[in-house]
């Protein structure tokens, strides 16, 4: 068969597959005419269909379900109904009552924390309590092999969603499926029950016209998991979680602003399904869903008198005091909303069935997942912990002044000095230096290469302890003098209250340090020296202890389990012995839509004491923002006692809070506020030799970022993408004038140009639909040379060809005049940054594998080169050749830090000689090679060139006085 | 401590929505792992309950993609594209190995997937394989429409974001594909189980 006689058949037999069999025949007369090839053809598949469409590939290769037969307690699994990212959803047979039932299984991994568990069971308990018509009945819980299962009424009929995307829903029945809904939400209200995820995909339509509220409080089981953004609250336990992408636009404004949500928000959701039941579109929609929350926050929803006509003003005035961004504006109840509702059904509905033309097409009711069944709704044990507390609004006060990075602060226990870390000195590396919170010259304590960091002071305030690069911790006393090593190994100390003994952790920070075994380490050494002891060796990682006031405790960031990501939070243990106590910091944090900005997942910050005792400091993000926030803390439960209020609001990342009280009530927080800028950066080097020349020079200016950088091989000029806010376009840079151009205009996201071996042209790829096209380096109209390609990713030293990589990791060489492409690689490995060795004759690239990425060289040719012809020269990430083709130089992580290493090869073999040398580290807290969005690097003439990124910053003061 | 192995999952994945697409690279081995492990559980036919344990690092990986990385779609097709395609890859090649050390006996590996096929026989996978191929020289989006669904366990919604079509058309590709899959094995292998 040819692709167009399929193409056709393919049509024919999905038209014929959607009547029933008996009318198939008299389309295919009308379908196929006179051919008789393809009648035979769509004959011969419809013969088969029944079979190929009951079961066959229907259950994927990734999700392993229960087989049928299969008894959970009192009940028999029948078979899987549908299954998603989020779990499966079974019929099964309730053996003892005799009745059908659906049964969802969620993954095993929600749920492997037995608190939350519990709390899981009391919400399917609640929500079976409601037995309310109008949401969904909840026979059981339980947990099967450690995954959580419920047990619900076997529902037939469709989601609203489904119901939707066939479009706008008559005014009528919208009106009728509102009360419903209304009705069922101010039953769970009354019961203290919050949905907080209510949207088209949990309202589920049965095929009698009753609606169903589902889900009740399971967004909050998966977002407690999930969060990284506001969008998570979303991500619950649908069957299909790509249905519900983008439904942030279903939140209240104040659950995208994190703060006290109560029922009222459920009100404003449901304002926006009744807007889309009536118009058929979205309340809030917009590209990505941080313009969604904003459309939320400040606009209103497009007007629905100009969508639908005739609508009734009295339903138009319900949605939109539904959608009021104020909660106090809104309906206060849900009964108050049921019965507005209600009266429109008595007189509005009937006129508005004349004047609203309603849809009345049939088609496809099969394909709306034909039975959608739908189990799943806990109750909700959302119940909120009220905080009376008024927002704190503190005064801020910028303490420090520096252009490069000055971070790190730590108070003095008086209040009166603050202690950082700075790179003001000019010399490369951060020190500690001391400063008047009042002003005055600040006094620099250390010298000497290496970033020294963290400082902290003893209660006494006459020592500082300190992080040093030779990653020792040392002391130092407060009036200057020679620092003394306390151990060879720790970071992040803190003094015990009475100032005997420090607290420390060695190892790494970040995720590492929880996930695997040993990586993080916590210990306590006497002040005066002493042979440090670890504290809870039981836990495989441990890292920033903080002590309690009692001086018995310490609070720190533990993970009791590395093999789960569950069990991860902040915990409180006796220093001397005892069980350690979970406090429900990271889940307060994440209830509230709060993540740590670098780890995206979970807070990684130390937090400070709240001064008054009132809880813990911690930075988290919120939207594009990280500032601190208090979560409320008992230092006598060790336990989280509310939610997390906003200290500060700054548009720069606000982190590493330090905080004392001073006599007169005062609240003082010394926190470093800064930000992170990509530039190009050019390493004088003899690229021959591998020897640096000299130190590495900024070669792009200003805010936008500039990533992926190429340069000219007689190094006159750099090609690179600037990341300018809305936008990311080819640039270039003529280095000896310093004049830059743009190349490219376009709306597509531009990546990774590079300059022909003459200069005259630059390849670069277009993201939206990796296509790749070719520009002059001096500006003009860009030339398509392959669609749907990749990215390309180097040239041929003729100029003639150019190498890349498909959007899926295949390796291709394009014949620049015929268009031509072919596989360079024989593998089915996922393969990068190729690029041909100055003479042509060989190519490099990386290609992962089961034990990280490495580069290999083969040899150009005409067929595919095998794994077994591929020579095997370094670990890393991005390579480039020297100009004679003997050293290969790649960003490595080899010394824990990404840096660059060059390895030498054999000029004729290309077999690597000798082990990888450094060329140029950057271990270092202002610059890192790490951060940057690419990992390309570039070598012309002498010079190396890579994008880096840099952080800079200054200390600020929140202060405050307790309402 | 080279990066790759030790940077966990999520990590990457936060790396990568912040827009590093060398991260992606450096997530791949990582999943790849796992799903060399799912599918070692998925052949053995070991109970398969003790699997939702499993899934989770891929679950979790999908979950978090999922959620609207900032650096788009194409992203999102390609860690999809590529985390279907290595499961095809890795399930094939089991089917092949276990073929060729049982050859003599005239033996060919299927599994019994509950519900892959109709009335219990099983799926033989390198003809699927082979089918697939077949399929993708008559129109390659179904191949890949089949491969995402099958091989990477993605929704209909799901794979209609992740290629960016109509979710109408992707279902209408997965019936037509699947009916058409159905015939090729059948015919070409006849009804031996």
């Amino acid at each position: 068969m040819k692709p167009e006689q399929w193409q056709q058949a393919r049509e024919v037999l999905a038209d014929a597959l959607e009547l029933k069999p008996e009318d198939r025949s008299a389309f295919l007369d009308s379908a196929c005419s006179s051919d008789h090839t393809l009648r035979q053809e769509v004959e011969r598949l419809l013969s088969s269909s029944d079979e190929a469409r009951s079961g066959f590939l229907q259950t994927s290769a990734l999700r392993v379900t229960l087989t049928p037969g299969t008894k959970l307690g009192d009940y028999e699994v029948k078979g899987l109904l549908g299954s998603g990212g989020m779990g499966e959803v079974y019929r099964a047979r309730d053996m003892r009552l005799g009745r059908e039932v659906a049964i969802k299984v969620l993954p095993g991994y929600l749920s492997q924390d037995p608190d939350r568990l519990r709390r899981f069971e009391q919400e399917a308990r609640a929500a079976a309590a409601l037995n309310h018509p109008s949401v969904l009945a909840v026979h059981q819980f339980g947990t099967y092999e450690g995954a959580p299962y419920l047990v619900s009424e076997l529902l037939e009929g469709s989601t609203l969603r489904d119901l939707l995307l066939r479009g706008r829903i008559p005014v009528r029945k919208v009106i009728d499926h509102g009360v419903q809904i209304a009705r069922g939400l101010a039953a769970a209200h009354e019961k203290g029950i919050t949905h907080r995820d209510l949207k088209p995909e949990n309202l589920f339509v049965t095929k009698d016209g009753r609606v169903k509220i589902l889900d009740f409080g399971l967004a909050k089981l998966t977002q407690a998991r999930t969060s990284s953004d506001h969008s998570a609250a979303t991500v619950s336990a649908e069957t299909e979680p790509g249905v519900v992408m983008g439904t942030v636009g279903y939140m209240a404004p104040e659950q995208v602003r994190a703060e006290a949500a109560d029922h009222r928000a459920d009100i404003f959701a449901f304002g926006a399904i009744l807007y889309e039941m009536l118009t058929g579109k979205r309340a809030f929609q917009k590209p990505t869903s941080a313009e969604t929350m904003s459309a939320i926050l400040n606009e209103e929803p497009a007007g629905i008198s100009q969508i639908v006509q005739s609508l009734p003003p009295a339903l138009h005035r319900v949605v939109h005091r539904c959608l009021e961004k104020n909660p106090e504006q809104r309906f206060q109840s849900a009964s108050d909303l049921a019965f507005a509702l209600e009266a429109l059904s008595d007189s509005g509905s009937s006129a508005a069935v004349v004047t609203v033309p309603t849809s009345t097409r049939r088609a496809n009711w099969w394909a709306v997942a034909g039975v959608v069944l739908v189990a799943g709704a806990l109750g909700s044990l959302f119940f909120w912990i009220r905080s009376p507390r008024a927002p704190i609004t503190p005064t801020l006060t910028r303490l420090t002044w520096d252009s490069g990075l000055t971070t790190d602060p730590a108070l003095s226990p008086d209040g009166k000095l603050l202690a950082y870390a700075s790179d003001r000195s000019g010399e490369g590396h951060l020190d500690i230096y001391l400063q008047q919170v009042g002003g005055g010259e600040p006094l620099r304590l250390t010298q000497g290469p290496g970033d020294k960091r963290d400082p902290t002071f003893s209660p006494d305030g006459s020592t500082i302890a300190f992080d040093s690069a030779d990653d020792g911790l040392y002391l130092l006393s407060t009036l200057g003098g020679t620092a003394r090593k306390l151990v060879s190994k720790g970071h992040g100390a803190q003094f015990s209250p009475d100032g005997k003994q420090l607290a420390y952790w060695t190892g790494a920070s970040g995720e590492v340090a929880l996930n695997i075994p040993g990586m993080a380490r916590m210990y306590v050494v006497d002040s005066t020296g002493s042979v440090p002891k670890q504290v809870r060796p039981d836990f495989p990682g441990a890292l920033f202890p903080t002590w309690m006031p009692d001086g018995q405790h310490l609070l720190f960031l533990g993970n009791p389990d590395a093999s789960k990501i569950e069990t991860v939070d902040w915990w409180v243990t006796p220093v001397e012995s005892g069980p350690a106590v979970r406090t429900g910091v990271m889940e307060a944090m994440r209830e509230a839509g709060l993540t740590s900005d670098v780890q995206d997942l979970l807070p990684y910050e130390r937090p400070a004491l709240d001064p008054g005792g009132n809880g813990l400091i911690l930075s988290g993000r919120s939207g594009d923002s990280t500032n601190l926030w208090r979560v409320p803390f008992s230092l006598t439960k060790f336990r989280t006692t509310g939610r997390p209020q906003r200290l500060t609001s700054g548009a720069t990342r606000e982190e590493s809070p330090s905080a004392v009280g001073l006599v007169d009530g005062m609240n003082r927080v010394a926190f470093s506020s800064f930000s992170e800028n990509l530039a190009v950066w050019g390493l004088p080097t003899q690229l021959n030799q591998g020897r640096v020349m000299g130190s590495a020079e900024q070669l792009t200016q200003g805010a936008a970022g500039a990533i992926m950088p190429s340069i000219s091989r007689d190094g006159s000029r750099i090609v690179f993408v600037s990341t300018r806010p809305g936008q990311q376009e080819v640039w270039t840079k003529d280095l000896s004038t310093g004049q830059e151009t743009a190349l490219t205009a376009s709306r597509g996201r531009k990546w990774d140009p590079h300059f022909s071996p003459d200069g005259s042209q630059v390849a670069f790829a277009e993201v939206e639909n990796w296509s790749v096209f070719v520009v002059p380096s001096v500006g003009g109209a860009q030339e398509l040379v392959c669609r749907g390609c990749g990215e390309v990713t180097d040239w041929s030293p003729d100029g003639k060809r150019s190498i890349g990589n498909s959007a899926d990791g295949h390796a291709w060489v394009l014949d620049l005049a015929s268009h031509e492409r072919r596989d360079l690689l024989a593998t089915r490995r996922w393969i990068a940054t190729d690029s041909f060795s100055p003479d042509g004759q060989w190519f490099s690239f990386v290609a992962a594998g089961s034990d990280g990425q490495h580069a290999y060289v083969a040899a150009t040719s005409e067929q595919p080169s095998p794994e077994s012809a591929w020579i095997a020269v370094i670990d890393g990430e991005a390579y480039a050749w020297s100009p004679d083709g003997n050293l290969l130089y790649a960003l490595s992580w080899r010394d824990g830090h990404l840096c660059i290493w060059a390895r030498r090869l054999n000029p004729q073999t290309k077999h690597p000689v000798g082990e990888p040398f450094g060329i140029y580290h950057s271990h270092g807290g202002r610059f890192s090679l790490a951060n940057p969005i690419d990992k390309t690097m570039g070598v012309g003439s002498n010079r190396l060139v890579f994008s880096m990124g840099e952080r800079t910053g200054n200390i600020w003061m929140a202060e405050w006085k307790e309402q | 401590m080279p990066g790759t192995t030790s940077q966990p999952v999520s990590q990457l994945l936060a790396q990568w929505r912040a827009g590093d697409e060398e991260s992606l690279r450096r997530l791949v081995p990582l999943v790849y792992k796992e799903l060399r492990r799912l599918a070692h559980y998925y052949l053995r036919r070991e109970r398969p309950d003790h699997t939702l344990q499993t899934t989770a690092l891929v679950h979790e990986a999908y979950l978090c993609l999922m959620k609207e990385p900032p650096s788009g779609l194409e992203n999102r097709a390609h860690f999809f594209g590529v985390c279907a395609n290595l499961m095809r890859e890795i399930l094939v090649q089991y089917a092949r190995r276990r073929n060729a050390a049982k050859r003599d006996g005239g033996y060919r590996l299927t599994l019994d997937v509950a519900d892959a096929l109709p009335k219990g026989r099983n799926l033989d996978l390198i003809a699927l394989d082979d089918a697939l191929q077949e399929l993708a020289k008559l129109d390659p989006q179904q191949s890949r429409i089949v491969e995402l669904r099958f091989f990477g366990g993605l929704s209909i919604e799901e794979t209609s974001h992740v290629l960016g079509i109509s979710t109408a058309t992707v279902k209408r590709h997965w019936t037509t594909a699947r009916v058409w899959l159905y015939d090729e094995i059948s015919r070409s292998h006849g009804d031996e189980t």
